[in-house]
This record gives structure tokens, sequence and C-alpha cells, in this order.
């Protein structure tokens, strides 16, 4: 008896569950999924019921100088945004994982504050700085707000691929003769490649995505993320919907580039 | 003179230097970049926080008339309240969400495969832009949005309504959207280092499913849900998007606060004061769930 | 050549390569040191002292073995000798060059890593390369001594396997291989086979010494394990503390420990505790068993103090025929362990001692003790030692 009982408890345990995943799921995907629809719908209003199909946004979209502009410009920002990241990051998470010395705590919560920093503040302080050094605001300037903005990002991930690196690789190569450059360039970062290319993909995404850094320290020049949020506070319009579908399918992209990359670190 | 007795240990010498120079690379780049561009702008912030605004600008002083104000100005101290009461809710509300999500995904499904697939799903949301994200909602919620026709469409609505878009509500809704994946990660990485057979010796003690849940599960995944409890409330207490896209007068946080101070209303003293405010409590929130996620650690241990 | 299954045949792995010729040092026969270490001191965070004022010369062409319990500063030594740590004081010198601050790259030396430390991005042949290629060779060259090296150690076939692809034993080869393939001066081994199951082990014990005698290089070998260094040495260096408690070839330290330390970490030696009587000439009588015993006398030795008189499990022997030896003791058994060709018997002396005896059984006629049966033991005073003070 108390065998039935359990039995149908799990089950309609396990029934429930498959509810939640099933509401969690929808609840992530269907908005994209609505998102994408009215990109292709024959209706200048987000409304239902659904008219004919159209590439009409599209074509529209792709004969839009301003957003092609932006689009040109949030690339321009997150490329190098994405290299400062790594040439400040990657020597931070050195530091971090190989020297001692003195400040060390304060510099670790420093670089690291920012993860979790409201965007705005990492915004209006380097405004601040940017006034009081009489630095124009340009696209330039985003790009020094993002890389601090997106440098605990890639500290994080390398750091931890520090740790786990067996440091005696690294003595090994020095044993085989290898000056400390030649170990840095042909043993330890091959072998942290993948926390490399993870970070910055990650980087170039969010920095390609970034408003409130951007919002205060961009000068005429927008970049897309700028540029939709000034037209959709204006009102919204399938066109917005269109670009929107190409921005998920660069991630759908960027995300199977990113998967291909490191499945070869997770086989070992 | 010195050259004969210097050239033996020119080679240790070198060696020394060029080491040096490496150390000094590796540290002092991200050193000086720190102290550049987050330190100095942090201590900038701060010393303005206590000048005096002198319309049209704003004059060095010393003293506490902005904190003051933020602390006396109903304005001011609800919009912070408010912030922190949305802040709670959408960590409520993506916890309710997640944990059962990460619960299922560690201990109920079986087929590793699906599982990573599933984990995924949560995760991949999060490369796709934050804006438009936001901007869905404003396109699902609003007057003329996809809700509103579908229910005048169906018959079930006369004329739309604005119940949906512009309060609290969509605040919640749309940051729980945003961050969700940010608390399915913690914690399924907290439940998925907890040792299967301290379940089995719970079971085994005749401990029921829900006794197990509440005294083994939760309880060692604390650290996970605190994680991603901070990262929730921290992100939306800070979030700038969200309350400019679908929050209405009901949903103003101090992201826009500060942004008008900055902004139309040319306070930056006050600004600052506010941003130094929301600095705090986010940094007092993040030392606060470290202490307890290692008090959590010891009591494993 | 076949490939060399795992661990057997250790013959064929080694026979016939083109390398050995190369690696006959001409200087072979010539004794001369390739490794001096003078007054070495090495402390780690200013209190604990991991080295400590340790002098050791190395002959060219010498299997040394530093051996001695975790703690006693064998790795540091052996660390220091590839240029990973510096020592805090004294002087190394390699081949009469003072090596003492130059770093591990600029060192003649190569070393096999406990777990290997192969990188894990290159194939097995771009490993063993690594280090040519660090000399600038021509690749031909380069090409040539990576497939001498790896059929060196039978594994031409695995060339372009990445580590990860290869068993725990494949892997030591080809860490065996990188740091050989260099010819280096010193050949530094860091507990090379404490990775490996029992059986391989013993197959790369045999291996790595036939690898010495072909190759004619200087092995520095670091352990914990008492029987690979009595198996593989020329010499023993063992450790305890930082210092060398005592030094030379095997049988030297196993038939002669200086001391009680020397005596039970290297074999098993029971040390029963004797009354000095008196000590004369370099001779000393010490009361065992009833009965007065002359033994040579270590320095330190005092009249009417305690001291220690070692002796190992296999040199007692049973006393069947009543005939009385020149020392005796007599025991109950209290257990007995069977070992197959042997047993160890664990007796109670009359004084409440505990004493190990080994008894052959091929060669004995005689059953396995009973537990609690009376024993009368016999041994040579050749087979004796004594000692001063406890140093264990």
């Amino acid at each position: 008896m108390s065998f039935a009982r359990t039995s149908a408890l799990d089950r309609i345990g396990t029934g429930t569950f498959t509810l939640v995943i099933l509401c969690v799921l929808s609840f992530l995907y269907v908005p994209i999924v609505i998102l994408v629809v009215f990109s292709f719908n024959d209706s200048s209003s987000l409304t239902w019921p659904l008219g004919g199909f159209t590439w009409g946004w599209y074509e529209k979209l792709f004969s839009n100088r301003d957003l092609l502009r932006a689009i040109g410009n949030s690339f321009y920002v997150a490329t190098f945004a994405t290299i400062l990241t790594l040439l400040v990051g990657v020597p931070a998470a050195f530091a971090l994982d190989r020297l001692d010395f003195v400040g060390k705590r304060v510099f670790r919560r420093l670089v690291l504050l920012p993860l979790v920093l409201p965007g705005i503040i990492t915004g209006i302080s380097m405004l601040n700085l940017f006034k009081l050094m009489g630095i124009g605001l340009s696209l330039e300037t985003v790009v020094l707000g993002h890389a601090t903005a997106l440098i605990s990002i890639v500290v994080t991930q390398v750091y931890a691929r520090l740790q786990r690196l067996n440091r005696r690789l690294e003595e090994a190569a020095a044993d085989l003769g290898a000056k400390p450059w030649e170990t840095m360039f042909l043993v330890v970062l091959p072998n942290i490649k993948s926390a490399l290319i993870g970070s910055a993909l990650l980087s170039f995404t969010l920095s390609f995505d970034e408003i409130p850094v951007t919002f205060f320290l961009t000068g005429r020049d927008n970049t897309l993320p700028m540029y939709i949020w000034s037209t959709m506070r204006r009102g919204i319009t399938p066109e917005i919907n269109a670009v929107g579908t190409l921005i998920v399918l660069a991630s759908l992209l960027l995300i199977v580039v990113s998967v291909i990359l490191l499945r070869d670190e997770q086989e070992r | 003179m010195f050259a004969g007795q210097a050239s033996p240990v020119l080679p240790v010498g070198r060696r020394w230097s060029r080491d040096r120079l490496l150390r000094n690379l590796v540290l002092g780049t991200p050193l000086v970049w720190a102290v550049v561009f987050m330190f100095i702008p942090y201590l900038i912030i701060f010393t303005y926080s206590f000048w005096l605004k002198k319309y049209p600008t704003f004059v060095p002083a010393f003293q506490f008339g902005n904190y003051a104000q933020l602390f006396a100005d109903p304005q001011y101290y609800q919009v912070l309240l408010r912030t922190a009461k949305i802040a709670l809710a959408v960590s409520l509300s993506s916890l309710l969400l997640a944990y059962p999500f990460a619960y299922y995904l560690v201990f109920i499904l079986k087929s590793p495969r699906l599982r990573l697939m599933l984990y995924m799903a949560v995760i991949a949301p999060l490369w796709v832009s934050y804006l438009l994200r936001a901007y869905i909602w404003k396109t699902i919620l609003g007057n003329e949005g996809v809700i509103n026709s579908f229910l005048v469409y169906v018959g079930i609505l006369d004329r739309p309504t604005d119940i949906f878009l512009y309060n609290q509500f969509s605040m919640v809704l749309t940051l729980t959207y945003i961050f969700i994946p940010f608390m399915v990660m913690p914690i399924y990485t907290a439940l998925e280092k907890i040792p299967r057979n301290l379940i089995e010796a719970s079971k085994d003690l005749g401990v029921g499913p829900l006794g197990t849940l509440f005294k083994v599960i939760v309880p060692l995944s604390l650290p996970g849900i605190f994680a991603g409890m901070t990262f929730a409330f921290c992100l939306t207490f800070g979030d700038f998007v969200a309350p400019f896209l679908v929050g209405g007068p009901d949903g103003v946080m101090v992201a826009n606060v500060i942004t008008s101070q900055y902004g139309a209303a040319l306070n930056w003293p006050l600004g600052s004061a506010l941003a130094i405010v929301m600095l705090i409590i986010v940094l007092g929130i993040i030392e606060l769930s470290d202490r307890v996620e290692r008090a959590g650690r010891i009591n494993l241990a | 050549m076949l490939p060399l299954r795992e661990g057997r045949e250790p013959a064929t792995a080694l026979s016939n390569s083109s390398l050995l010729s190369s690696y006959q040092a001409p200087g072979h026969t010539d004794m001369s040191k390739i490794v001096e270490i003078d007054g070495v001191s090495k402390i780690y965070g200013g209190s604990v002292v991991a080295v400590d004022d340790l002098t050791l010369a190395i002959k060219e062409g010498e299997f040394v073995t530093l051996l001695g319990p975790s703690g006693c500063g064998k790795t540091t030594l052996l660390r220091m000798l590839a240029g990973f740590e510096s020592p805090d004081r004294g002087i190394i010198r390699l081949a009469g060059e003072d090596v003492t601050s130059r770093p591990p790259y600029r060192r003649d030396v190569n070393m096999v890593f406990q777990d290997y430390a192969l990188f894990p991005h290159l194939s097995v042949a771009k490993n063993v390369a690594f280090g040519l290629e660090r000399q600038r060779l021509d690749r031909t060259e380069i090409g040539r001594r990576v497939a001498d090296a790896l059929s060196l150690v039978g594994l031409a076939d695995k060339a372009e396997r990445r580590p990860h692809e290869l068993s725990g034993g494949q892997r030591q080869r080809v860490a065996l291989a990188r740091a050989i393939v260099r010819r280096p001066k010193v050949l530094l081994l860091d507990e090379p086979l404490s990775a490996l199951d029992a059986n391989l082990r013993e197959a790369m014990q045999v291996e790595l010494k036939h690898l010495h005698e072909k190759l004619g290089l200087t092995f520095v070998m670091v352990t914990h394990d008492q029987t690979e260094a009595l198996v593989m040495s020329d010499r023993i260096v063992l450790m305890k503390d930082g210092r060398i408690a005592q030094m030379g070839e095997p049988a030297e330290l196993y038939n002669r420990p200086a001391s009680p330390y020397v005596a039970s970490f290297i074999g098993t030696t029971n040390l029963l505790p004797v009354e000095v009587r008196s000590v004369a000439d370099g001779r000393a009588v010490v009361a065992l068993g009833g009965r007065n015993l002359e033994l040579p006398a270590p320095a330190g030795l005092v009249a009417g103090h305690a001291a220690l008189l070692g002796i190992r499990p296999e040199k007692l022997r049973l006393e069947t025929d009543g005939t009385v030896g020149a020392c005796q003791i007599s025991v109950a058994v209290e257990e007995g362990l069977f070992h197959g060709n042997a047993v160890r018997l664990r007796c109670l002396g009359e004084d409440g001692s505990v004493l190990l005896v080994d008894l052959q059984l091929s060669q004995s006629s005689i059953a396995v003790p009973a537990r609690g049966s009376r024993l009368q033991l016999s041994c040579d005073p050749t087979d004796l030692y004594l000692f001063a003070g406890d140093d264990r």
C-alpha cells in the first residue's frame, strides 16, 4: 500500500516538475518567438491578429544608414574593448594568481567590483574623470568605459583557469630550456586558451550590448543598442523586431562557435 | 675601469632586470588601469557627493547636505525603498522559478545530454541582447501590445487595458526574465556538488522526500542560493534599462534619479551622493552574502 | 622494433638504438665530480629548515638516490639542482661551473616529474621535441633525435598521440624520453615511479636501471621507497631533517647502518635496549639475555648507560640442536605471519621487548612455530650492531 502511495506521489511530483520546467522554458522562449514572428508581420503595429508575411522590415532596416552606422560603431567599440580587456585582464589574473604584493586584497576587490556593480556607477564615475581631464566624449571613451566594466569577466575566467593549471608544466618548460616568455607563449597561453576565447567572446557580446556606460560616455556617435534605445523610446516599430531577430541569430551563432571552440578542452 | 668587475655578474643582473620588467608589466598594467579608471573616478564621485549645488553649476565644499536631502526628502528615500523592494521581489521570484528548475536538472533528469541541453537553454538568453529582452516585454505588455490585442481579439476585453505595463509588476516580470540565468547557474553548481550518498543516507534514515529536501538539500545549496540572490538583487538594484522601458512613474528606480540629476536637473553632487549610497548598499550586500557563504562552508566542513 | 607492451621485456625496449652510442660519454670511466653541493641550506618562511648545510658530491655516470621520509628535504634538494629553488646558503656546481643562481632554462640538467608534467596541448613527439627546439637545432636533427628517443623508450608508434590518450606507464616513458633527448649532464628523477601500480613499478625499476647503464648518464633520483632505492641505486643518500643521515652503496647502508634511524628506515631492524657494561679499546661489552657480548663500540658509547642493539630479522636463527651460540635470546612466539617462502614471527623477549624473526621455509624442515611456543634464537655477533644513541 505504501508502495502505491509513494509511486503515486512520485508521479504527481514528477508531473509538477515537468510542468514547472515547461513554464520556465516557455517564459524564457515564447517572448523571443514573439519577437521573431512579428519581425515578419505585415503590419506596422505589434498587435494580434497577425497580418501577412513580409521581408519589408528587413529591407527597411538594410537601407537605414543610421542603423548601419550604429552597427559599425558597435563592432568598433566591442572589438577594441575586448582587446583592451584581454590586455589588462590577463595580466591582472596572472598577478592575482602568481604574485604577492601589498594591497592585493584591495586590488582584487577593485578589479572584480564591476561584476556586480551597476553599470551606471562605472558610467558616471568615468564621465566625471573625463570631464575633469577635459577629454571629449567619443567612441574611444566608450571603449575605455566598456573595458573597465568588462575586465572583471576576463579576470574571473582566466584566474579560475590558472588556478587549475598545473604549475609543473611551467617548471617542465623552464627545465627544457624555455625562457620565461617562451614558457608563457608556448605552454601557459595555449593551455588557458579556452578561458581566453570564452572570456573574449563574452566581453565582445556584453560590450556589443552595453547601454548604461555607453549612455554616459558616448559623444555624438551611437552604438547599436543606443540607437535601438533612442528609437524605442520614441515608439516601438517592427523594424526593431527585425534588428532583434538578427541579433538573436548572431547570438545563436556565437554560442555555437564558442561551444565548438571550447569542445576541444572538455574532451581532456 | 669597473668593466672587468662587472662582466661576470652581468648575466645574472640582466636576467633579474628582465624578470623585474616582466613582473612590473604584469602587475603594473592592471594596477595603473584600476587606479586611473576605477579608484580615482570613484574618489571623484565621493568628493562630489560633498559638494554644493549652485545653479547653474556646483562648487567644492564639505557638507552632508546632499546625503541629508536623500534621507529627508521622501522623493528620494522612497525611491531607494522602492528599488530595494523591487530588487527583493525579483530575487525571490527568480529563486522560485530557478530552484525547481535546477533541482529537476540535477536530481530528476537521468540523461546527462538532456541535462546539458536544458542548462544551456536557460543560460543561452544571457547571450541575447539585454536591451532586446527588456524591449520584448514592452511589446508584449503594452497598451497596443500582444496580450492586449489578443485579449480584445478573443473578446475577453472590450478595449486595451494599461494594467500590464508601466508599473512595478511589469518591472518585476521583466527583470525576473532577464536575471533568471544568474540564479540558475550558482544553484545548479551548488546542487551538483551535493554528494548523492548524503541523499541516499537521508532516505535510508527514513526521512521523507520533503524532509530530505528541506533538511539536507536546501541547506547544502544555500551558498548557491545566496550567490544567485546577490546577483539578482545587485543587478536589479542598479538596473538602468528596465525602469526606462517598462517602468512608469510607479516604477522609478535609483538609476532614473541618478540619470536625471546628472542630466536635466544638473545636480551632480546629489547624483553623486545617490551613487555612493547605491555603491555602499551593493557592497554591503556582497559582503553580507560573502560572510554567510563562508560561514556555511565552515559548517559543511 | 616491436611496440613494447607496458613494462614488459625491458631489454627489447632498450636495445640497439643509435642514441646509445652517442650517450657513451668518453669520460664514463673517469669518476670526476659532475655535481658538487657545497654547504647548501634552504630555509622556508624564515624558520622551516628544509635543507641544512648539506654537502654532497656526485660522480659522473653515478645513479644516486636521495632517500628519506616526506619532509626530509630530498625534493627541495632536487629542485635546487634543477634551479626551481635557489639555496639560501651554499654553492651548487655542475661540471665544475657555479650554477647556484642560474635559472632552470640555463642549466644542463633535465627532470622527470612525479606527475610527468607532459604538455597536454602537444603531441608526444612535440613534447619530446620541445627541449631540442629551444636549443634551436635544425629540423632534421630534431626529428632524428626525437625518433631515437621515442624508440629507446618503445613508443615510436605513439609519436602523434596526445598525452591524455596514453596509459600511465606510457606517459612515464614520454617524460623520460623528453628529459634524456637533450643529453643533459644530469638526469633528475622526482619520484618517477610513484604514480604507477605495483607490478608496473617493479618492471620500470629494472628498466630504468638498464637505461642508466646503457646511457651512462648521471641519474639523481628522489624517492621515499627504500626498496626502490636499494634495487636501483649505485649510491643511496639517506636524509633526515635536511641533513645526510648516511650515504653509501645500498649494501653498505643495509649491512652497516650508522644509526637506528638508518637501520629502521632501510629494511626492518630489531632494536633492543641493552646496558653497556664497559667500553675499552674500541670494544664494548653489553649484556644481552643474561650473557655478556663483546662488540665493536661506536663513538659516544659510555659504560653504564643504555644503548641500542640492532639485528635484522633474517639474521636470527632457530637454535635446534641445542648447541649454544655466541649470543642467544629466548623468546615466546606471539604471532606468525605466513609470507609464502618465509614466515615472520613476532616474538616477545624475556624483558618484554618485541622481536621480529624471519624464517626461510624452503631451507628449514621445521614447521611454523605455534603461538605461545618458546624458542631459543641465536645469531652471529658480526650481524649485530651497537648504537650509542637513538635518532629515530
